[in-house]
């Protein structure tokens, strides 16, 4: 092998580098635009479901049902596309030796998912059985608590993701805080009229994860037209 | 000049090498796409994915796509990792060579 050939075999290493992390962060946009479209879907659907149907269990489980539907698509296709835990490999590569990191990142999804159960059974708790159907106190419980619910998942998700990666993964922070600093709006405009606020909440939600996708497509635009040339 | 290539029994191998590196860039493909691409017979490459997935860095699914039944191979974090870092194992060792080179 001539040394020639080494320096272009270098130059070939460097450029694949370059496309796994842009790619990678091309699929967590698209993971996150994803998320934008189903999570106002499945509230409005939630709405339509309630809107058509009685208020009792049947209606409850239907609409549980729903939502787990719409979370397990969301995640085969996202782990389908590799986008998420290509964002975290290419962020968490160099500290440590692979079993480390995948040990570290096990226990990371593990405690993500407690934290979500924890989280959705708290509101479920307050919102069907420890707040009265119907009142003003529901209302504004129901949908601000759930932006609020939203906001702390994801929060818990990026404290657990620089513990393990130690690396800042900023999106996940946008869509807590865009959701903490809505929370508040949302459940004003739902104790003045709840479809109202519900709309409301779900265009939030929407939101949050669209600025999430766009924050990481600026990026991928910086490495493309910029780092690129 | 002999480079010394850190050693990987799976992804040694340029067909197995090449398959993971495919699926870093697309997240997953078909067997059809996959057999295309790398220009191999369908046994052959049977046969590599089926070691690649021994050792947990793809998964073989059985799915229909436009109302065929397709197999798609999808990568998994793990196979992400270790395939990012025998890359990059590679390149370092090739900068070392090439600093070497220089200072001579």
């Amino acid at each position: 092998m001539s040394l020639e050939e080494i320096k272009e075999l270098h130059k070939i290493l460097l450029r694949f580098d370059k496309i796994v992390e842009i790619t990678s962060i091309y699929k967590g946009a698209i993971n996150y635009l994803f998320w934008a479209v189903i999570a106002p879907v499945g509230a409005l659907l939630t709405a339509v479901v309630y809107g058509v149907l009685n208020i009792n269990i049947w209606t409850h489980i239907i609409v549980i049902t729903l939502w787990a539907c719409l979370i397990v698509f969301c995640l085969t296709t996202s782990r389908e596309l590799g986008g998420m835990y290509g964002l975290r490999s290419i962020y968490g590569r160099e500290e440590n030796r692979v079993e480390e990191y995948l040990r570290k990142i096990r226990e990371y999804e593990r405690k993500e998912l407690m934290i979500w159960i924890i989280l959705f059974t708290v509101y479920a708790i307050v919102t069907v059985t420890a707040t009265p159907y119907g009142t003003q106190y529901w209302s504004m419980v129901v949908t601000s608590g759930f932006c609020i619910i939203i906001a702390s998942g994801n929060l818990g998700t990026y404290i657990l993701l620089k513990r393990a990666i130690e690396r800042d993964r900023r999106e996940t922070l946008i869509v807590a805080l865009i959701l903490y600093l809505m929370s508040p709006i949302v459940g004003l405009v739902s104790l003045k009229a709840f479809y109202l606020g519900f709309m409301l909440f779900a265009a939030v939600v929407g939101l949050s994860y669209l600025c999430a996708s766009a924050y990481l497509l600026s990026k991928f635009f910086k490495y493309v037209f910029l780092e690129g040339k | 000049m002999r480079i010394e290539i850190p050693k990987d029994n799976i992804l040694g191998n340029p067909i197995r090498l090449a398959i993971m590196l495919h699926l870093l860039i697309a997240g997953s493909i078909t067997f059809s796409d996959l057999q295309k691409a790398l220009n191999t017979t369908p046994g052959n490459l049977d046969s590599h994915l089926r070691k690649l997935e021994r050792a947990r860095l793809v998964k073989i699914r059985k799915t229909i796509i436009g109302l065929r039944p397709r197999t798609l191979i999808m990568i998994t974090e793990e196979g992400y990792v270790k395939t990012l870092r025998y890359i990059r194992s590679i390149r370092e060792t090739i900068e070392e060579v090439l600093l070497k080179v220089n200072t001579i």
